[in-house]
């Protein structure tokens, strides 16, 4: 049996998009990753100079996130996603490039965005880190994050020249947050995160590492944004974020 | 003025060293392929040692000595060693500092585990991602330099040379590989952070970007290797359609058991061979002793050569959190579930002894060159520790970094006069690439099936002359045949090629030098060690178009 693969190729950023039809007539029990390679491999052993599909690459197996792109309108990881599976619910497999990134070429994207976007925010520590063994799992599970930027192309809110940074560079403020003071990235949250979320949690969804966005999103609101506690004798500074507020909400301090 | 440093790769071992350089007031330009998110220091799993002990179990530095040395077979250079294991508590110290989520025990200490080749509890780990977790962490803290400029970030750019004139380093020339823009970049030091020639062998269980083209080129440029034979088969790693994927030493560190059906009863094969350390001995003897079972014995799983790993006897909640990334791959690229099953395992490589021949100080046989990480050899001597890379990783950017950072400044007319002709030869370069046949890219896909193929063949846990001189001819023979091909469209693909097949051909030529076996070097022709030949490094120097090994 074969399988029609369709990738979305550009020869370099200012080159038309086209889509390329390929058949693929190998076993199926493998990741998209390991399917391009097999194309490429075809395309290689092809007749002329054909173009091998251009594509970012390290570990191949989850942990680095260089090759987030859309396989069949989901954002994930090429080497987490499998070719049986897609095609439980699909007859073809369509690839493409992350969408809200410029192209490099082909499957490759340029990412800078992103990284530009947390120095901008100074996400760095200016202490030695505080150690509370209470928060070192969620320190631990935002520190998982890949920045792979599959949670960007989900998100209804992200654009590239947009003011909001998306939840990748808000797992490193998060991670920052609980290992130095509180408020310390305060007003960058606000002003880049919180006030750009429109809470479709489409990023938890996606996201290949499964971090707990949305508990790690609540306990920063809750550390840097509420102030729960201090909301009766602050009204001026919360007023805004107070409607939020449920006055049932474990709060730990 | 401060010092101006180029760090070459920026995994844990060039993040370290540009942190360490920007404490001493160098200005520091961190050249790497691809984001730090994507280095393959990320996927070291299990931890990383240090004599802390908080075990009650009566550690030190000099019992990590010498554990790192018997593990190492005694040919690792004993003072750079002494460095490793005395700074090691410095580092986790230092770890903590900048925010490395390390487990905790019930004191809100660092806790250790076992690892195995050595007997006491001295492995710091973060869960089960360690190295993903140091490296958060550190790309946060060169993060901040980076905004106040003392770390220039150069990614998406590939080493292409050393400049290089009389035995001395003015820096390097870069390329873009994604346009072949080239740039020269002069520097009072070069750190090469570069990780291990995966590349050469393909489907390793390490990162893709570790192709192994810079120590193949440093080799063609004069730069002394050592110990190219010691290659570590990680015992336990995982067959998939892509590459071998590896399971994390942790899984026996916590009590994993291997063992393969005999005569209808599992048989714990490592436990009756070695009653004290079992599955946690070294590396290097728990894949040989593998092997023998499957080879020797004729009882590898399905009359093939794995075993089986058992992590299903231990309480849920200790592989809960402790190998969750090992119950993730097996479930994902193995369809198979940990808790009940046991997972076939095979031998696979992993890591690279060998490498840029450094002293203690981290120093090269090139002045103003230096290196750190796989990419340099001192520590592991012929086998390595598992928890020992990541140390090694660090401890090598500290040293590196202070070698580096006191080098006396450069001549910048005679490095700018470097920069210029180095860039200029590399367009000439870029040009000849050009001109090679069309079409000649299927040979190209072919040569490198066949370096991979030569290199399994020749080059596995056991090897014997005849095979390591047929790769050896026909080595030769191959890179005459790659001088002629190109890859389609990717100058620097083609460029790995050749220098891959360079840096093949010295490792084989190392090994048949090796006339003994010792650590990951077994020879089936020389089956015991030789310590009056050779308890010694193995060394090669490319010169007059010939790679000559040396002892010594």
């Amino acid at each position: 049996m074969s399988v029609r693969v369709n990738v979305l190729r550009q020869e370099h950023a200012d080159a038309e998009a086209y889509w390329q039809r390929f058949k693929y007539s190998g076993d199926l029990n493998i990741s998209v990753a390991t399917l391009i390679n097999e194309l490429n491999d075809g395309i290689m052993q092809g007749e002329g100079e054909e173009r091998p599909i251009h594509w970012e690459c390290s570990c191949e197996q989850g942990l680095c996130g260089a090759c987030a792109m859309v396989v069949n309108d989901r954002p994930g990881l090429s080497c987490q996603m499998f070719c049986d599976e897609i095609l439980e619910t699909s007859e073809e497999i369509n690839i493409q490039s992350l969408s809200k990134f410029p192209v490099v070429a082909d499957l490759a994207v340029d990412r800078s965005r992103m990284f530009a976007a947390m120095q901008e925010m100074k996400l760095w520590l200016e202490e030695p880190a505080k150690v509370r063994p209470a928060r070192v799992p969620m320190q631990y599970d935002v520190s998982q994050c890949l920045m792979c930027g599959s949670c960007l192309e989900a998100c209804p809110n992200y654009s590239l020249d947009g003011i909001f940074a998306g939840m990748a560079p808000a797992m490193s403020m998060v991670n920052l947050t609980l290992m130095s003071e509180d408020k310390a990235f305060k007003k960058e949250y606000t002003k880049r995160i919180y006030d750009g979320c429109s809470k479709s949690l489409a990023c938890q969804e996606v996201c290949p590492m499964e971090i707990p966005i949305m508990e790690a999103m609540s306990t920063m609101n809750r550390l840097s944004v509420w102030s729960l506690w201090k909301l009766f004798g602050d009204h001026r500074e919360n007023k805004r974020q107070a409607v939020f507020t449920n006055p049932e909400a474990p709060g730990s301090y | 003025m401060g010092k101006e440093i180029l760090v070459v790769g920026a995994g844990l071992a060039g993040m370290t060293a540009a942190l360490k350089l920007v404490e001493y007031g160098a200005a520091v330009t961190l050249v790497s392929p691809a984001y730090s998110e994507r280095a393959q220091s990320v996927m070291a799993m299990g931890g990383i040692n240090a004599a802390l002990n908080t075990k009650q179990e009566d550690d030190s530095p000099e019992q990590h000595f010498e554990d790192t040395m018997r593990g190492g077979s005694f040919i690792n250079d004993p003072e750079a060693v002494e460095n490793l294991v005395r700074t090691a508590p410095e580092i986790i110290r230092w770890l903590e500092e900048l925010g490395v989520n390390f487990t905790r025990d019930e004191q809100g200490r660092v806790d250790l585990r076992n690892f195995g080749g050595q007997k006491k509890k001295r492995t710091a780990y973060a869960g089960a991602r360690t190295g993903k977790q140091i490296s958060t962490a550190l790309i946060a803290a060169c993060r901040k330099h980076e905004a106040a400029g003392a770390i220039r970030r150069l990614t998406g750019w590939r080493f292409y040379y050393l400049l290089l004139e009389d035995k001395e380093c003015a820096g390097a020339v870069i390329l873009r590989e994604d346009t072949n823009e080239w740039q020269s970049i002069t520097a009072d030091a070069v750190i090469m952070a570069v990780g291990g020639p995966n590349g050469v062998f393909g489907q390793t269980t390490g990162s893709r970007l570790n192709d192994g083209y810079a120590a193949g080129r440093l080799l063609l440029q004069g730069i002394e290797l050592a110990n190219l034979e010691m290659i570590q088969y990680h015992p336990t790693t995982v067959y998939t359609a892509s590459k071998q994927m590896l399971i994390t030493e942790a899984a026996r560190g916590v009590g994993g058991r291997l063992f393969v059906p005999k005569e209808g009863k599992p048989w714990y094969f490592m436990e009756e061979w070695y009653p004290e350390q079992g599955a946690l001995m070294p590396r290097d003897v728990v894949s040989q002793s593998i092997h023998k079972v499957c080879n020797e014995l004729g009882l590898g799983i399905d009359g093939k050569s794995y075993v089986y790993l058992d992590v299903s006897h231990l309480p849920r909640q200790v592989i809960d959190a402790q190998l969750d990334e090992v119950v993730s791959v097996c479930r994902k690229y193995l369809k198979l579930d940990p808790y009940k099953e046991p997972i076939p395992v095979a031998p696979g490589i992993h890591y690279f002894m060998g490498g840029i021949k450094t002293d203690k100080e981290h120093r090269t046989n090139i002045k103003r060159l230096f290196a750190a990480g796989e990419c340099s050899a001192q520590y592991h001597g012929a086998n390595r520790l598992g928890g020992n890379s990541l140390l090694g990783a660090l401890c090598g950017g500290f040293f590196a970094a202070k070698s580096a950072g006191s080098a006396d400044p450069i001549d910048h007319a005679v490095a700018n006069r470097l920069g210029e002709q180095g860039v200029e030869a590399a367009l000439l370069d870029l040009r000849q690439w050009d001109q090679l046949p069309r079409g000649s890219q299927g040979k190209f896909l072919e040569l490198r099936k066949e370096l991979s193929e030569i290199m399994y063949g020749s080059m596995g846990i056991y090897r014997k002359e005849r095979e390591l001189l047929k790769a050896k001819k026909r080595l030769e023979a191959m890179r005459e045949e790659a001088g002629r091909v190109r890859h389609p469209c990717r100058f620097y693909e083609t460029r790995t090629l050749d220098a891959n097949l360079l840096l093949a051909l010295a490792m084989v030529e190392s090994a048949l030098e090796r006339k003994e076996s010792r650590g990951a070097h077994q020879r089936t022709d020389f089956a015991e060690k030789n310590d009056g030949r050779f308890k010694k490094s193995s060394s090669a120097l490319y010169d007059n178009k010939t790679v000559n090994i040396a002892f010594m």
